[in-house]
């Protein structure tokens, strides 16, 4: 029984070292690109002039870099396309979505969940229909901290449609 | 009736050891948390707590995966044997930890009950990017905790030896997992190249021991002895066994271990009947052959441990031929050479007779 035992060792950690052989690289060689210096990244002139923003509106994430978000506007809904540009160091935190203002350091209770913030990396998210009608908000919350940690205000876009770009 | 083998359950030692385990955890994770919030005001105490925890596992988890060939590889290791099993423990309940604030932080504040948001909350197996890293650190928790559970004697004597053995030796997938469960989840996001590095060195460290120590074994037990004559079979030469160490090889498949005391030779199995351990790898002390695993003591001539104890391993025939010993392939009887009712050691008489039959 013994030498069973030890040939199922010695075979154990045969699988094992050519499992890790094959994965490990595999998987560190695929990790996100370090990110880049820049504390605040500006929706590209074209993207904004379309979704109707100012040229000031930037998503700013406190203590942490904020990512890029572009605004593109669809026939019949508002679409947001997010690219993160760096990984954040807040793993907690959400984006709400809501017409009526904040209320304090909370989303208010009409906010419309968009989903985890770190999830959202190319994913297309499709607001109700007739977002743009109304100015309206983005809030990045942080469940860890309790509390609004970025903030967006979206005006009412013009009755003249768009085509959505690619990011 | 006369008592049977028992370990000692505790110690000055082992509370001594243990609260010593606890005390370097405590401060491990105050440094840790310390640091972290001056460095990193943002980050919460909990999201602290979950890397500290998660960190000290996985460096436990790496000294306890290394006692063990450490200790075939050179004797000096020994005593890090004894009380490896709490080491196990401990880094059973820093991983367990490390879940709980996991599940409460990631898990927990939804609507959906915490076990299943973690269970379903991701199902992209497909991706290496968004892999559901927390399952294989959750299969990882379940066997340890199954080691755990099962670390005290009470099991050792119900499962019996070797399926204790076997069922611990889940640990190395569970290793697997821990090792795949960070490299898919916090290094994912972490942009430092250091902390890659040494989760491949932990993993080049801890497989390559094992690989060497086993290797090292699987070659001890291809030395088959060669010649046999009148039932004896050529071990090795006496030059060959270092005073109060053995000399271990196979006959008839079993491990049988030569020890050499007082310039005397004993042969007895290789195994120790308590845990499975490697007997012939311990040594002689105070007269009595100690096995490195939990040092129970057994008598190199007869093999039987010293009263109260009446747990005996089985000993071999032996004789000095040419400045070579042979060993007999058939096991004396239980307690040879014992009188019965001695103090454990073999009376003048036998150890003449022994002493002739040892080294015709």
């Amino acid at each position: 029984m013994i030498r069973t035992l030890k040939r199922i060792h010695l075979l154990a950690f045969a699988l094992i070292a050519v499992a890790l052989a094959l994965l490990l690289p595999l998987i560190l060689s695929t990790r996100p690109a370090p990110p880049k210096e820049e504390r605040t990244i500006r929706m590209a002139p074209a993207v904004r002039a379309e979704a109707g923003v100012s040229a000031d509106s930037t998503v700013r994430v406190a203590s942490c870099p904020p990512p890029a978000v572009e605004l593109i506007r669809g026939d019949q809904h508002l679409e947001l396309e997010f690219a993160l540009e760096r990984s954040l160091e807040s793993p907690d935190l959400l984006l709400y979505w809501s017409r009526d203002p904040a209320a304090g350091d909370t989303p208010p209770a009409s906010a419309l969940l968009l989903g985890p913030w770190t999830e959202l990396n190319g994913r297309v998210l499709s607001l109700p229909p007739g977002a743009r009608q109304q100015p309206s908000h983005l809030w990045l919350y942080s469940l860890g901290h309790a509390r609004i940690v970025g903030r967006l205000t979206l005006p009412a876009s013009s009755p003249t449609g768009g085509t959505r770009r690619k990011p | 009736m006369r008592p049977r083998y028992r370990l000692i359950a505790w110690t000055p030692f082992k509370i001594a050891y243990d609260l010593a385990l606890l005390l370097g955890l405590l401060m491990f994770l105050s440094t840790f948390v310390g640091i972290g919030l001056l460095a990193y005001p943002e980050i919460t105490l909990e999201t602290l707590l979950i890397r500290g925890l998660g960190l000290a596992a996985l460096l436990l988890l790496h000294v306890t995966l290394s006692i063990g060939p450490l200790a075939r590889l050179h004797p000096a290791f020994f005593p890090l044997l004894y009380n490896r099993r709490h080491l196990g423990v401990v880094t059973f309940l820093a991983a367990l930890a490390h879940g709980i604030f996991s599940i409460f932080q990631f898990h927990a504040s939804g609507n959906a009950n915490p076990l299943i948001s973690l269970l379903t909350s991701n199902p992209r197996w497909d991706s290496l990017g968004h892999f559901p890293f927390q399952l294989l650190g959750l299969g990882a928790l379940l066997i340890l905790f199954a080691m755990a559970a099962t670390s005290h004697d009470f099991w050792l004597e119900k499962l019996s030896p070797p399926r204790w053995k076997l069922l611990h030796m889940l640990v190395y997938p569970a290793y697997l997992l821990v090792v795949l469960h960070v490299a898919l989840g916090t290094l994912r996001v972490e942009s430092s190249p250091v902390y890659p590095s040494l989760l491949v060195l932990g993993a080049v460290w801890v497989v390559g021991l094992h690989l060497a120590a086993g290797w090292c074994e699987w070659r001890r037990d291809r030395e088959q002895t060669r010649v046999e004559q009148g039932g004896y079979v050529d071990f090795c030469g006496v030059e060959e066994v270092q005073e109060r160490r053995a000399r271990v090889l196979a006959i008839a498949g079993q491990p049988v271990a030569v020890f050499r005391h007082q310039g005397r030779f004993f042969a007895v199995s290789g195994i120790c009947p308590h845990q499975n351990g490697p007997l012939g790898e311990g040594a002689v002390v105070n007269g009595y052959i100690t096995c490195p695993w939990h040092g129970h003591q057994f008598h190199p001539q007869s093999g039987c441990a010293p009263p109260p104890y009446t747990d005996c391993v089985q000993t071999f025939p032996l004789r000095i031929r040419e400045q070579r010993i042979w060993v007999g392939v058939r096991a004396n009887p239980p307690g040879e050479g014992l009188s019965p009712g001695s103090d454990g050691r073999p009376d003048p008489g036998e150890v003449q007779l022994s002493e002739r039959r040892n080294h015709e």
